[in-house]
């Protein structure tokens, strides 16, 4: 009984979870940042599907969206 | 206590991915299960998407999957170890950083990196999102009471808690 509950929680936990992260998706599909929306991508894709270790895929995101971000930043405002 | 007391790898593992959880608990979730599921067999995926759900609809923070998580895998000496581990560094950390933050300066740092991470942990959140859904939306009846949520919880602003609730008693039924 608790386990048939539990199924149910669990579909109904995910739905909240898809929709916590369209929300936040919002903006960036707004603003058609091609740099954000990649990032985004390709961690999903490392993570979700490849299944690829979290630190070895942060490692090379944190870096890469740090310095593009900046490279990014300092071109809008020359 | 020995080297192989899972204790130890509760620990080991936990601290360090709290120190990589961008986005929190939902964005380390992929990883939570790689762990758990993959490389320890600590649980199964059952037990993982199970865990998943109570930490969702029990009150407090949803880092308590790591809890259950720890308790699953040495009783109450797990659950403690494993949710220190994971609540520990990063909130000295934060209290160190965000100290560090309050003094006032003109660097834009701050403000540039965390422009930068929110794509990062988005893309996260997505992640969990799949790894959760294949293990636990196995029928076509659960797929679209994922799906249905999903739906209601982004153009309403209805009280998450009737959905989790909504989708038990569907559970209960024996619907999903």
């Amino acid at each position: 009984m608790l386990r048939r509950s539990l199924a149910g929680i669990s579909c109904a936990a995910i739905g909240l979870l898809i929709a916590v992260v369209f929300r936040m998706m919002t903006p960036l599909l707004k603003r058609t940042d091609p740099l954000a929306l990649i990032l985004m991508l390709g961690v999903f894709l490392a993570i979700g599907l490849l299944r690829l270790p979290l630190q070895a895929v942060l490692l090379v995101a944190i870096p890469v969206s740090i310095g593009a971000t900046y490279i990014l930043r300092r071109k809008v405002a020359a | 206590m020995n080297a192989e007391s899972p204790i130890w790898a509760l620990i080991a593992s936990f601290g360090l991915m709290s120190l990589f959880a961008v986005g929190g608990a939902a964005a380390a979730v992929p990883e939570m299960h790689r762990i758990a599921v993959e490389v320890n067999h600590w649980m199964t995926d059952k037990q993982f998407a199970d865990a998943y759900a109570i930490a969702q609809l029990s009150p407090g923070p949803n880092v308590l999957i790591v809890t259950l998580i720890g308790y699953a895998v040495a009783g109450i000496p797990g659950a403690l170890a494993a949710t220190l581990a994971m609540c520990l560094p990063t909130a000295l950390l934060a209290y160190y950083v965000s100290r560090l933050l309050d003094r006032p300066s003109q660097s834009r740092w701050p403000g540039l990196i965390q422009a930068a991470l929110v794509p990062l942990s988005i893309g996260l959140m997505a992640a969990s999102a799949v790894i959760l859904a294949q293990s636990t939306d196995r029928t076509i009846a659960a797929l679209l009471l994922t799906a249905t949520v999903a739906l209601i919880a982004l153009i309403s602003r209805i009280n998450p808690l009737w959905l989790l609730l909504a989708g038990g008693l569907l559970g209960f039924a024996g619907i999903v």
